[in-house]
């Protein structure tokens, strides 16, 4: 919210009044809004090679197992994009950051990241982690923000977010039993 | 400027200038409140949407750092010391109450004497039983859950609404709790559990940090502004004051401050009334210079800023086999143990600290520090949804080496200085929680838990202290009413006037202070001119 978007006492005072009649019905839902894919690579703020270098990155990042997919797998890729597309003054970040890692890796064994074996992908993030920390924190974060904000990640971990608006938790009222001990006690507090 | 005859002027519109206006306008009082936020649109909270905790880990509208949110209403606050104070704020009608987690104790009556107990910092000048009737009012008026009964603290009458549930994590903590014989209680939270007055109960998403829509949380804009307003008080948003202003005998006259057009405007008013929290405040005060007071008002004594106190605490982890299920329900503290509270001189430390369950976050905070690459999936499996949250939050007592001064280079969006908060632990703090990291693990481990993760120290972002109350105008900034010792018609209502910051969250303290001061200046209204 801006100074170009002011909320007024009655504005507000409406808004509440109605805000409370939906949102204790448990019947507004909310999208999701994460991992949406809209954007095509040719609109992008990253390149194609970039995008493919970013992938292979995250991937490293979040890997997928057994029973978890990837980075890449769950749209990270796109969800970094479409951060972009919403603030556009991130994108020289993400385009150094892939630039950078391509450097690194035509450096130290002359070939892309994507060519290059796991366990020198690996080994590149390993040591970028220690030569460009705050790049590298750019690439964990954004990772893990694309990855436990996707809806799909909820459904395999079993994590309901239960956003405000939708009907809450079951959870059990308060066994006042559970006090009977410590209400048996003494005073505890110092008094003056 | 226009001539409006104000009687007060309060500036802040948060838990503290909520109260206090709302008190003097049940008595009839012209009050102008200037506030540099606007009203929250409560559809933009976060919490109505499931990434809301992107919020926590990048910039954006309600980070809960300003230093993050880059909303023109906030102000940077630049941070320094061997242990630089995380910042926490909200600037809007409803304060930090916006995002505040709502957990709702009391002061002990000790913590008001502590020179007098324990020979350290000092006494305040009032006593916990003179604040009492107002903490038994303000939970009234806003509803607060609990149960009253709990032998750690002096009686208080039944709580408005029953407590909020304690989940598969409180009641886990609970039996850690039982086997070890401790202090447990459950915590007073102001967020409702069930209807109470006009607003609905909690209905337990457990976003409480990010907004709550619903007006269970008793956030000031929902609770006594409302009132306030229909009494006939005034708030003005979108309105920072650059300075407060005074006359030729050194009365306070009024303000000058930026309008939501960005011009000056000057108001003026028989009472003055800061209520802009513990970095606000003295900021504020330091940018009023005049000849009269060069150094900033009410700063004779050169101790606005200093003493500052943020509440040191460790949030430390359990790790358990069992699904715990930490982040569902209330995002507050579903008990709470004063076991080691009260001073104990065999423990090698002054005064002591609370222990509270506390529940997490999300998926997104608790991979936080889970390692990137082949491991990943394993540990975060390991810790989710398997974690339960015991937070040490330990008393805080002042330092005059911890400070909120002037920021000698950074200004906010109106060219005034930007605040520069700075904070070292003390060595009886260190002490304390060295302690408290043993219990915890105690309790933990008396709970079952697998695993214990001690993450280094860090605070509560409570902002205290920096316009401490006191008796002696030498050792203090205001008086047992609020009122700068300097300034006849000058008070200071929040969290800077604690004399020290004691071992719980201290809004119901804000919030009582307002309602008394607010008594007070209602009592003096001959003396107004």
């Amino acid at each position: 919210m801006n100074n170009k978007n002011k909320w007024s006492r009655r504005r507000f005072s409406k808004a509440v009044i109605s805000a409370q009649l939906l949102l204790a019905s448990g019947a507004l839902t909310l999208p999701l809004a994460c991992a949406k894919t809209k954007k095509s690579e040719s609109d992008s703020a990253l390149d194609s090679s970039q995008q493919e270098t970013l992938k292979f990155a995250m991937d490293e990042i979040i890997p997928a197992n057994e029973k978890m997919p990837s980075a890449s797998d769950i749209g990270s890729v796109t969800y970094v994009l479409n951060i972009l597309e919403k603030l556009p003054d991130l994108s020289p970040l993400f385009q150094s950051l892939t630039d950078k890692i391509e450097v690194y890796s035509l450096q130290n064994s002359n070939s892309i990241f994507s060519d290059l074996n796991k366990e020198a992908r690996i080994n590149l993030l390993v040591n970028f982690e220690q030569t460009e920390p705050e790049l590298f924190k750019v690439l964990k974060d954004f990772t893990y923000e694309s990855y436990y904000t996707s809806e799909k990640v909820y459904e395999l971990i079993k994590y309901e977010p239960y956003p405000t608006g939708t009907l809450g938790p079951k959870m059990e009222p308060f066994d006042e039993k559970l006090l009977n001990r410590v209400k048996e006690t003494p005073s505890m507090y110092t008094k003056i | 400027m226009k001539n409006e005859d104000i009687d007060v002027l309060v500036i802040g519109a948060g838990a503290a200038g909520a109260a206090l206006t709302w008190s003097l306008s049940e008595k009839g009082v012209k009050l102008v409140c200037l506030e540099q936020g606007g009203w929250i649109d409560p559809s933009t909270l976060p919490s109505l949407k499931p990434d809301y905790e992107t919020q926590l880990t990048r910039e954006g509208d309600f980070n809960l750092s300003p230093n993050l949110r880059n909303r023109k209403e906030d102000y940077p606050v630049t941070t320094a010391g061997e242990n630089p104070p995380s910042i926490m704020m909200f600037n809007a009608v409803g304060g930090t109450t916006i995002h505040w987690q709502g957990i709702f104790p009391r002061f002990h009556p000790s913590d008001f004497k502590v020179k007098t107990l324990d020979g350290v910092a000092d006494d305040w000048p009032i006593s916990y039983w003179d604040l009492e009737p107002y903490y038994d009012f303000n939970d009234k008026m806003i509803g607060v859950s609990g149960v009253s009964g709990d032998p750690a603290n002096p009686p208080r009458s039944k709580r408005q609404t029953p407590p909020l549930p304690l989940g598969k994590m409180g009641n886990t903590l609970v039996k850690g709790f039982e086997k070890l014989g401790w202090h447990w209680w459950v915590n007073d939270h102001g967020i409702i559990s069930k209807q109470y007055k006009n607003r609905v109960g909690c209905m337990l998403h457990g976003k409480c940090m990010f907004g709550c829509p619903m007006g269970a949380k008793a956030t000031t804009d929902r609770t006594y502004w409302p009132l306030a307003l229909e009494n006939g008080a005034e708030i003005r948003t979108w309105s920072r004051v650059r300075e407060i202003t005074v006359d030729r005998t050194g009365k306070a006259k009024g303000a000058i401050y930026f309008d939501k057009d960005g011009n000056i405007q000057e108001i003026k008013a028989k009472v003055i009334v800061v209520c802009c929290n513990g970095i606000g405040t003295p900021r504020l005060l330091l940018n009023s210079k005049s000849s009269l007071f060069p150094d900033g008002l009410g700063n004779s004594n050169g101790l606005v800023g200093k003493n500052f106190m943020v509440h040191p605490a460790l949030f430390i982890n359990g790790i358990f086999e069992d699904v715990m299920d930490g982040h569902i329900g209330p995002m507050g503290s579903p008990l709470f143990s004063h076991e080691f509270y009260e001073t104990n001189k065999n423990r090698g430390f002054d005064r002591g600290y609370m222990l509270y369950g506390e529940r997490t976050f999300g998926p997104l905070s608790q991979a936080g520090d889970v390692p990137w690459g082949e491991e990943h999936h394993e540990v975060f499996s390991e810790i989710f949804p398997h974690q339960v949250g015991l937070t040490v939050l330990a008393d805080d007592l002042p330092e005059e080496t911890n400070t909120v001064e002037l920021d000698k280079e950074i200004v906010d969006s109106n060219g005034i200085a930007a605040a520069k908060a700075t904070y070292s632990l003390s060595e009886n703090s260190k002490k304390m929680l060295n302690h408290a990291t043993n219990k915890a693990a105690e309790v933990l481990e008396a709970s079952g838990a697998k695993r214990v993760i001690v993450p280094p120290p860090t605070n509560m972002s409570h902002l205290m202290g920096t316009a401490r109350m006191g008796a002696n105008e030498k050792k203090s900034v205001v008086d047992k009413n609020n009122k700068v010792h300097s300034v006849p018609n000058l008070f200071v209502v929040d969290g800077s006037s604690f004399t020290t910051g004691a071992g719980v969250n201290p809004t119901s303290t804000i919030m009582a202070l307002a309602l008394r001061a607010a008594d007070k200046i209602w009592e003096k209204r001959n003396e107004w001119k």
